[in-house]
């Protein structure tokens, strides 16, 4: 090794010779004993090529899950390993484009799409070897609901709304209440549930089926004694993975904050090849945690993690590693999130009377005309240019190009023209001075202050580009960088700013961003939860979202999402930015690889096998 | 001996009451909350935010939240503390083991958190601390020996440089190494495998991974103790009794290394506590820069999300362990000089009491004011804006007062000692030179910092060449958008013109005077012709201009900040002295807190609490009072030192009995004495400043954008990993024109020290 000859200084020297002579016999990890269980019957068989056992697969994670529990889950990072470890009823598959199932074999709608059957599959076991079945269908949705109850024993109510108070709060709690109340489920059989819902809504299967199976005979404790908020937490991950059993491809194997968690397969799981040997194939499944993406990417392209994202600022240096290291980059598209300028157009006044915004400033934010002499001020082509290497597109509507089944390519699109720009400020009575200011008909010079959230290099970049190209058409803007949390607490309760710029992860349906798109919804970041529609644009996009939820015609709920593009991209309450194209790249020494359309490269990693062992 | 420590430990008890309650402080008033991205995101609803709040405590007023944590802390408990529902059961009074509370983010207890990862952080400490000594000690005599060889002045060049560099630049160089050559891992404190291999294995895979942060974490202490070692070599070379021993005719290796070494290696060898534990606040950096898993990592990262109790508790650990690594040194000095002894320190028990009686009534006081009125800490906020400007404009009057003064004494005094000298005329040159460029930056410089052209990002240096008589710039063409690839184009050039106004780029020469012309521009009709003498960054800027810019900052930060350091200090200083009693026993506590309090982290913390409140531009003048508001507790300390034993000299009692006003013979008979330290003092500590401004901006906490500073315009290269990777290292002269300045600044106070020691002139 080469080690030894650089001059390092004679501690390290003495460490790292010690170092080589432990480390020339390489380790390896355990054998995994395969085929200890017999398939059960309702084992679903994997269409893909049959595979061989063996094999470490790598990610690197900027983050590390906060909990294991899915109920307590609210990030990304902790959703991810938890979805490898428990199964829902049905699951997406990103290549068919369809919900298909996972714990549950199949289901029938029936009553008009009010009820839904789930038939389980039978004899299949959690990781301890317990079998699954209704019970913990119906104990999941039970923890869900389960109520406050106060010293009589009686469910507690909420004040405003007179609805049981929940003991363990969580998202999905709103998810599953339809029609304002909480869906209906029982149990039918060992192997049946059935799910009524008060009225017809449309995207139930993507909702209530994807919700994680909880284990009965594991959580039961929790939930009846208060601590189940407490269950499943790092702290059991960490001193006793076994006790956090899986339904999933994987079963906890070790945690360790700030390094590493392993997974190794799960010896009961519910999918088997052709030839009948239980998926996964690959022995253990390690996130090593790193501090930033940056790391992450660097740790992929010099080959020591096996799959990663790569973003189209990285894409030009670690495509030249491919070879070296053996990887491939797929190119996947836009990237499903959208990022945007917007002007604070709150109309109401702080507790002292004092208005959010200086009137006259309120006039110009709530012109379309004024917004739209903007957006055709901002070079996005300069920008794609400069800082993606051209590896971006100009975003023109609420969803992105990305979200193919839903983005609407017709909106009206905004062209970069310093000229044009001056024109509509013109006529929308603004005037220019002689040195190139631009003030409004009263005389008041246009300038506003912009606040953008400090830490990612390229919303600093797009932040002074904004800037910069404010300049050019005669508006002072100050640029001001704070925190998250601080920028939070002004568009969402002190209102106190006048621009800003932030950005949406996207995909999936569109009832996902009903926050964002509806007056009342707390994402409208413009003018949030307003008791009325301030405008008529706005009460029409409210009215297409109550449409939408209960058309069960996919193609005139796709009308219905497309106007409601049209006309955030006329009216132009948010001013687009770009979408930089998304990369993945994975180790060529993996089959079964699958590229779906948008989503990880690694969904399907329970097939995903070595092409010629270990090495 | 046991009484001392005894009482220091004790002593550390009211220390890290106050250091919490003001961590505790600064995190309350850092706008947002643990909640504020639970608040915003999509798939949470406000209800369950609501109850997390409840459960956290955050519904609480601060008193009652800070109470429940020093409950919580505390051995002894009191039960009224306990939040409802918990006091059942439990006597006002009891005894239960200390509870730093929860980790909001991770959700586990935050002495296991810290339990996981002080053992990184102290490992890499001792690491860095054991190679620091294996190195600097053997190379230090060694220069000693060889005074003024090839070797030695080798040795105190490279030293000058390892001190001059920048942890955070070092670090990120390392980084660079490690994921080009492959040799050393990028990061973690194991490697992938690890829970796989054998136990020797898992050992060597541990060292494996320390290497590099070792040494990136020593060289600057492998630097100054070689320094300090050759110093102290030579000096006792010099002493009496090595002049017997070589009269007794002891062969030269005995007096070197029986006599010589024994002595000059003591003071060092009882540094080490102290050593060790000044490496926990440069951990921090090289931990976050290099993604090693320690302590450092883990406050910054529980600072940037507001992940209050961890913050507090790393705080805390920090502290104790400067503490306690002081204490080790100063119990290792006394073992092992007889000359120092511990123990006859009386302590003003009443004047203690006096002091914790009067801070908790302040404590309570606000306590009651801010329940009272809700908006006090609003007016508080308002209130501390306009006192600091209150106090900068006072402090503006003395500052400039003093430097005119420290100008005319140095310019009278040491100047002409220090060009004789060719590296003091050097540095000097150098500096003279920089302060020129940087303050007439906007003629020089051929653009404006923030002028972007965003058709030509990352490009390469303009190279220039002569044709005709006229000096040319090439043109270049991207020959690859894909990853910014320029090549020249032959036979192509624009000329390059001297002192020739440019259209629209107007300005004011201090300010003051319009002016357009500028030193070089391109002579062509074309506006996005650009000559980059540096080449330009991710949208086109041009780096040498915003390089000049950003050189205002960092040149500037150190004089203002040393200025107010030295003012401070020296006032507090001068009057503990010449006071003493309970004037000197309060200002000198309040130092020893400073001093104690592991300054970064600190930093951090006080930097998101006030930065809200500030503007981009205001941003400078917040860094330099965070700065110096740490910085001058030494001063004054040594000038307390220095006044103590003035106030006792003959002249100044004959000013007192004469009737001068304390006052007047401050400033007559104590400022003169001591001006020659405090510039020398000044101009070492210089570089202090300027490495920390960049250090906060490369952090993202200080300078930002669009203006430019040298530590900001390096984050890019680190936070953009495409710029290392394509090669686009043009991007690196800011860390290259730091080195240059702290080098510079090094040089010139190594030889004012020099120069002004009056044992030197004999």
């Amino acid at each position: 090794m080469k080690i030894i000859g650089t001059p390092i200084k004679p501690l390290a020297a003495t460490l790292c010779a010690a170092a080589i002579a432990l480390l020339s016999s390489c380790s390896e990890p355990p054998q995994i004993e395969r085929g200890k269980f017999p398939l059960p019957k309702g084992i679903e068989t994997a269409e893909c090529e049959p595979g061989q056992y063996g094999g470490v697969f790598v990610l690197a994670a900027a983050q590390e899950p906060k909990t294991f529990n899915p109920l307590m889950s609210t990030d990304a990072y902790s959703s991810q390993a938890i979805s490898l470890m428990l199964s829902p009823l049905v699951t997406y598959d990103p290549i068919k484009e369809e919900v298909v199932p996972a714990l549950a074999e199949s289901w029938t709608i029936s009553d008009g799409g009010k009820t839904y059957t789930f038939k389980l599959r039978e004899g299949v076991r959690f990781s301890d070897g317990r079998e699954i079945t209704a019970d913990d269908v119906v104990f999941t949705f039970d923890a869900i609901f389960e109520p406050q109850l106060d010293e009589s024993g009686n469910p507690k109510l909420d004040k405003t709304t007179k609805r049981p108070l929940l003991k363990y709060p969580s998202r999905y709690a709103g998810q599953y209440t339809i029609g304002g109340e909480p869906i209906k489920y029982k149990k039918i059989g060992k192997y049946i549930v059935e799910f009524k819902t008060k009225k017809v809504y449309a995207p139930f299967l993507n909702d209530i089926g994807f919700i994680e199976i909880l284990p009965k005979h594991k959580l039961q404790k929790a939930v009846d004694d208060g601590s189940l908020q407490q269950a499943w937490s790092t702290q059991t991950a960490i001193n006793s993975p076994s006790e956090i059993v899986s339904s999933g491809p994987f079963m906890l194997f070790s945690y360790k904050p700030g390094e590493r968690l392993v997974m190794q397969p799960n010896p009961h799981y519910w999918r088997a090849d052709k030839k009948g040997n239980r998926l996964p194939y690959l022995d253990f499944l390690i996130y090593k945690f790193v501090a930033d993406a940056n790391t992450s990417t660097i740790l992929f392209a010099t080959g020591q993690c096996d799959a990663a994202e790569v973003g189209a600022n990285d894409y030009a240096w670690v495509s030249r590693y491919a070879e070296t290291y053996g990887f491939k980059i797929y190119e996947r598209g836009p990237d499903s999130s959208i990022s945007f300028v917007w002007f604070n157009q709150n109309p109401g006044k702080n507790e002292k009377g004092v208005p959010y915004i200086k009137p006259y400033k309120f006039k110009w934010f709530s012109n379309k005309k004024f917004r739209h002499a903007v957006m055709s001020a901002i070079d996005r082509d300069g920008l794609i240019k400069s800082v993606w290497f051209s590896r971006a597109q100009k975003l023109n509507s609420i969803i992105s190009p990305a979200n193919k089944k839903w983005h609407n390519p017709k909106t009206k699109k905004y062209v970069y023209s310093p000229e044009n720009s001056r024109r509509l400020f013109l006529e929308a009575g603004f005037k220019y001075d002689s040195s190139g200011r631009l003030s409004d008909s009263s005389g008041n010079p246009v300038e506003f202050e912009f606040i953008v959230a400090d830490g990612s290099q390229n919303s600093t970049v797009m932040a002074t580009t904004f800037v910069e190209n404010m300049k050019a058409v005669g508006i002072d803007v100050r640029l001001k960088f704070l925190d998250f949390g601080t920028i939070i607490s002004k568009i969402d309760n002190t209102f106190d700013y006048e621009a800003a710029m932030m950005g949406f992860t996207g995909g999936g349906d569109p009832s996902g961003g009903k926050a964002i798109y509806r007056s009342d919804g707390f994402l409208h970041v413009w003018n949030p939860r307003q008791k009325s529609p301030a405008t008529e644009w706005e009460k029409r996009i409210d009215e297409i979202m109550d449409r939408q939820e209960i058309e069960m015609n996919p193609e005139a709920r796709k009308r219905l999402i497309f106007e409601m593009q049209s006309i955030f991209s006329e009216e132009l309450p948010l001013l687009y930015l770009v979408t930089p194209m998304s990369y993945s790249g994975i180790s060529g020494e993996w089959r079964n690889v699958r590229i779906p359309p948008l989503g990880s490269i690694i969904w399907n990693i329970d097939e995903l096998y070595k092409s010629d062992g270990q090495e | 001996m046991t009484r001392f420590i005894a009482r220091r430990l004790l002593s550390l008890i009211p220390l890290m009451i106050g250091i919490s309650l003001m961590v505790f402080l600064l995190m309350y008033l850092a706008p947002g909350d643990f909640l504020s991205e639970a608040r915003n995101s999509k798939d949470i609803s406000p209800e369950i935010v609501k109850q997390e709040e409840i459960r956290l405590g955050l519904d609480k007023p601060w008193y009652v939240q800070y109470g429940r944590w020093l409950n919580g802390v505390s051995p002894i408990k009191t039960s009224f503390l306990l939040p409802e529902g918990m006091r059942e059961g439990k006597p006002p009074v009891y005894f239960g083991a200390p509870d730093f509370g929860y980790s909001w983010s991770y959700k586990i207890p935050v002495t296991e958190l810290i339990g996981q990862r002080l053992m990184p952080t102290l490992w890499l400490a001792l690491a860095s601390t054991l190679l620091t000594y294996a190195i600097a000690v053997p190379l230090g005599v060694l220069a000693a020996v060889k005074r003024d060889s090839f070797f030695d002045r080798t040795a105190a060049f490279l030293s000058y440089a390892a001190l001059s560099i920048p942890y955070f630049f070092l670090a990120l160089l390392a980084v660079l190494f490690a994921a080009t050559t492959g040799l050393f891992p990028t990061g973690g404190q194991v490697s992938i495998m690890h829970d796989f291999m054998s136990v020797p294995q898992q050992f060597a895979d541990y060292a494996r991974h320390l290497v590099l942060p070792t040494v990136v974490l020593s060289l600057g202490g492998i630097a100054s103790m070689m320094r300090v070692m050759r110093g102290n070599f030579l000096d006792y070379s010099k002493a009496e009794f090595v002049t017997t021993a070589r009269a007794k005719g002891l062969s030269e290796n005995a007096v070197m290394f029986k006599h010589v070494l024994r002595n000059a290696i003591n003071p060092i060898v009882t540094s080490f506590g102290f050593a060790f534990a000044g490496l926990l606040s440069g951990a921090l950096l090289v931990e976050n820069v290099m993604n090693y898993p320690g302590l450092g990592q883990l406050i910054y990262a529980a600072i940037v999300k507001q992940d209050q109790y961890v913050v507090m508790a790393g705080v805390i650990m920090g502290c104790a362990m400067l503490v306690v690594g002081q204490l080790v040194a100063d119990i290792l000095l006394a073992a092992t000089d007889p000359r120092i002894r511990l123990d006859n320190e009386k302590i003003p028990y009443s004047k203690l009491a006096a002091f914790f009686a009067a801070v908790i009534l302040i404590v309570v006081f606000a306590t009651f004011v801010s329940e009272k009125f809700p908006d006090f800490f609003e007016a508080i906020k308002t209130g501390a804006t306009w006192i600091i400007f209150f106090a900068v404009a006072v402090l503006c009057v003395l500052l400039v007062a003093g430097l005119a003064w420290a100008g005319i004494f140095f310019c009278k005094n040491l100047l002409g000692p220090t060009l004789k000298n060719i590296r003091g005329a050097a540095a000097l040159a150098a500096l003279g030179a920089m302060y020129i460029a940087a303050l007439f930056a906007p003629v020089i410089a051929p653009y404006e910092p923030t002028r972007q052209c965003l058709d030509k990002s990352f490009h390469p240096p303009t190279g220039l060449f002569f044709k005709d008589g006229a000096l040319y710039a090439k043109v270049y063409e991207n020959v690859d958008p894909s990853v910014a690839k320029y090549k020249p184009v032959e036979g192509k050039g624009i000329k390059v013109r001297f002192f020739a106004p440019v259209e629209g780029n107007d300005y004011k020469i201090f300010g003051l005077i319009p002016f357009n012309v500028k030193l070089f521009s391109a002579d062509s009709d074309q506006p996005d012709a650009r000559i980059f003498l540096l080449g330009s960054d991710s949208t086109g800027r041009d780096i040498f201009s915003r390089l000049l810019y950003g050189a205002r900052i960092s040149l500037s930060i150190g004089f203002i900040g040393i200025a107010i350091t030295m003012v401070i200090g020296f006032i507090v200083g001068g009057l503990a002295g010449y006071f003493g009693g309970t004037f000197d026993f309060i200002s000198m506590r309040f130092v020893e807190f400073l001093m104690a309090v592991p300054g970064l982290y600190l930093l951090l913390a006080m930097r998101s609490a006030l930065a809200p409140h500030f503007d981009s531009a205001q941003m400078y003048l917040m860094i330099v009072i965070i700065l110096s508001f740490f910085g001058w507790a030494s001063t004054a300390r040594v000038i307390r030192g220095m006044s103590l034993s003035l106030a006792g000299s003959q002249y100044v009692q004959a000013a007192k009995s004469m009737g001068e006003s304390p006052v007047k013979i401050i400033l007559k008979h104590f400022l003169p004495n001591v001006l020659s330290y405090l510039i020398v003092g000044a101009t070492l500590s210089i570089p202090g400043y300027i490495l920390g401004e960049a250090a906060l901006s490369f952090l993202g906490l200080g300078i930002q954008e669009p203006s430019a500073s040298w530590g900001l315009m390096l984050a890019q290269a680190q936070n953009d990993t495409k710029v290392l990777m394509l090669g686009f290292w043009w991007l690196l002269s800011p860390g290259v024109a730091i080195f240059a300045t702290v080098l510079a600044f090094n040089m010139l106070g190594d030889i004012l020290r020099d120069v002004a020691d009056p044992k030197k002139e004999k």
